[in-house]
């Protein structure tokens, strides 16, 4: 790479000064102005680049587990399951798919979904661990209800 | 149980007037556990009758095309015939070594599912795929700073990549019924 | 791609019109429910990218119902961006003026900030009261289903019905109700 030009093989016996910048040079060329071309401002995009790559990594991970979680719960809404029975149900009925799998299976394979459903449904009535139905309700004033008359 | 198993229901509602299944705090209740006397006889022939249609569209090849949920280095993957798909890590087998999945955790057809607990029956379904290609991820920069404090670490990583094409999903065996032996049918000679 | 295939794609990822009765609802808790339809959350294919989310039509906004003393309590602020400009509008008067606007700034502020926020919000139709244009109506095709019961007024109550209505006591003849 040095040897491609001239101008390369002159500056390759120089000082390390051209190299050291040409290498955040090139992975800042695609920013907007002058993070592209001056060096100090360069380098600074560069390293927040690159911190934000690392910390991305993690991110992403997290940002798909929680994707899978709400797409399970809405499969399972669909069929009237609770999310948490519903994991719960499985792994007491020794079904070891985890998430991303069953959210695979609510996206691509809604008949199949729907028979683990209907497995952690049995399950969860013969273990008792289904939520309390019926939403308690309070009195709630409404506008005008609190009038005299 | 002498023949008959009880089910016990967790709604009252069910065999109890509605107001009075209301009414009853739950714990402290006089009202009998409410239960269901279901016919043993009557549920196994039921899930018989399940399981032979199932070897029947086996038997006659019309289960379409089967996807399965295989475990594969601690993960786990939704496959169908000709899929490819990478598992990440150090993983020994090499390029061009053929591989049967055994871990099944279930699989598909057109008209049913077999879910495993948390395997499907040993030797029922043979997953059988081929290592394509090994290879390396992009490199991957670790990169941590901290600011006027004159911390700066940087990293370079390239994680192992094995990429393994699907070649077969089939149905060998009958459903509840293996076979006197075990672990021969799943090699791949 | 067979047509079987197709017309399973088209309605996959068709938009569907839901009606939802907003009285005697918590607009704030409606807004939880109605914001799952509107950005497609109740749906296994959703995806943030995926513009999977869903119509959904409110009708008798004007007849809410806010929890405890919300009514004189809560404060809607804006800002006209001049010096002095800031105002502080409280429910009621909020209500009064439009009685699609606590629902709507409900919903609102309980989906994230993004780009997309103000799309999804035009898939939101308020009516104050039952009547919407029918050409919105046609489309309709689910209800969603109330977070709470709605209370029935003693008046509603047929006589017959007031009548047979268990009671714990007589009151004597000469007790004075006051």
């Amino acid at each position: 790479m040095v040897f491609t030009s001239v101008a390369n093989f002159v500056r390759s016996r120089g000082p390390d000064e051209f190299w050291r910048k040409r290498k955040i040079f090139k992975m800042a060329a695609h920013y907007i102005g002058r993070s592209r071309n001056c060096y100090s401002l360069a380098i600074r995009s560069v390293h927040r680049a690159l911190v934000f790559a690392t910390k991305g990594r993690a991110l992403k991970k997290q940002d798909l587990a929680n994707l899978w979680v709400t797409r399970i719960t809405a499969g399972c809404e669909q069929h009237d399951v609770n999310y948490h029975v519903f994991r719960e149900s499985l792994s007491r009925s020794n079904i070891m798919l985890n998430r991303k799998s069953l959210a695979d299976l609510a996206c691509w394979e809604p008949f199949t979904f729907k028979a683990l459903t209907d497995i952690a449904q049995k399950r969860a009535l013969e273990e008792g661990i289904a939520p309390p139905k019926g939403n308690k309700v309070l009195f709630v004033p409404k506008r005008g209800s609190q009038k005299k008359t | 149980m002498a023949g008959a198993l009880r089910k016990i229901f967790a709604t009252f509602a069910r065999s109890y007037p509605k107001p009075v299944a209301q009414l009853l705090p739950r714990l402290y209740s006089n009202v009998p556990t409410p239960y269901e006397i279901v016919d043993a006889q009557e549920e196994r022939k039921t899930y018989q009758d399940v399981i032979d249609k199932v070897n029947r569209q086996v038997a006659q090849a019309k289960q379409g095309r089967l996807f399965a949920v295989v475990h594969i280095q601690g993960k786990q993957v939704k496959v169908t015939e000709g899929d490819v798909f990478v598992v990440e890590g150090y993983w020994p087998p090499g390029a061009g070594d053929r591989i049967s999945l055994d871990k099944v955790l279930l699989v598909g057809g057109r008209d049913f599912t077999l879910v495993g607990r948390p395997l499907v029956q040993r030797g029922l379904v043979q997953v059988e795929a081929t290592v394509i290609e090994e290879t390396l991820s992009h490199t991957k920069t670790h990169f941590k700073k901290k600011r006027r404090k004159q911390y700066m670490r940087i990293n370079f990583m390239r994680v192992p990549q094995t990429m393994l094409r699907v070649n077969r999903i089939e149905i060998v065996g009958e459903v509840n019924h293996p076979s006197d032996v075990t672990g021969l049918e799943t090699r791949v000679f | 791609m067979s047509a079987l295939k197709r017309v399973q794609q088209w309605a996959t990822f068709a938009r569907i019109w839901h009606v939802y009765d907003a009285a005697w609802q918590n607009p704030f808790h409606s807004a939880k429910l109605l914001k799952k339809y509107l950005m497609g959350l109740h749906k296994p294919i959703y995806h943030p990218l995926n513009d999977c989310g869903d119509h959904v039509i409110v009708i008798n906004t004007g007849d809410i119902a806010l929890p405890e003393d919300e009514w004189k309590k809560r404060a809607y602020f804006h800002h006209t961006g001049y010096p002095g400009g800031a105002s502080w509008t409280v429910a009621w008067e909020l209500h009064d003026k439009d009685p699609t606007m606590i629902l709507k700034k409900a919903v609102y502020s309980s989906m994230d900030g993004n780009l997309q926020r103000r799309y999804t919000m035009e898939r939101l139709h308020l009516f104050p009261d039952g009547k919407v244009p029918a050409d919105l109506m046609k489309n309709v095709s689910n209800q969603i289903q109330q977070i709470r019961p709605v209370p029935k007024r003693l008046d509603h109550y047929s006589e017959q019905e007031r009548k047979e209505f268990p009671k714990l006591i007589d009151y004597p003849k000469d007790y004075i109700l006051r």
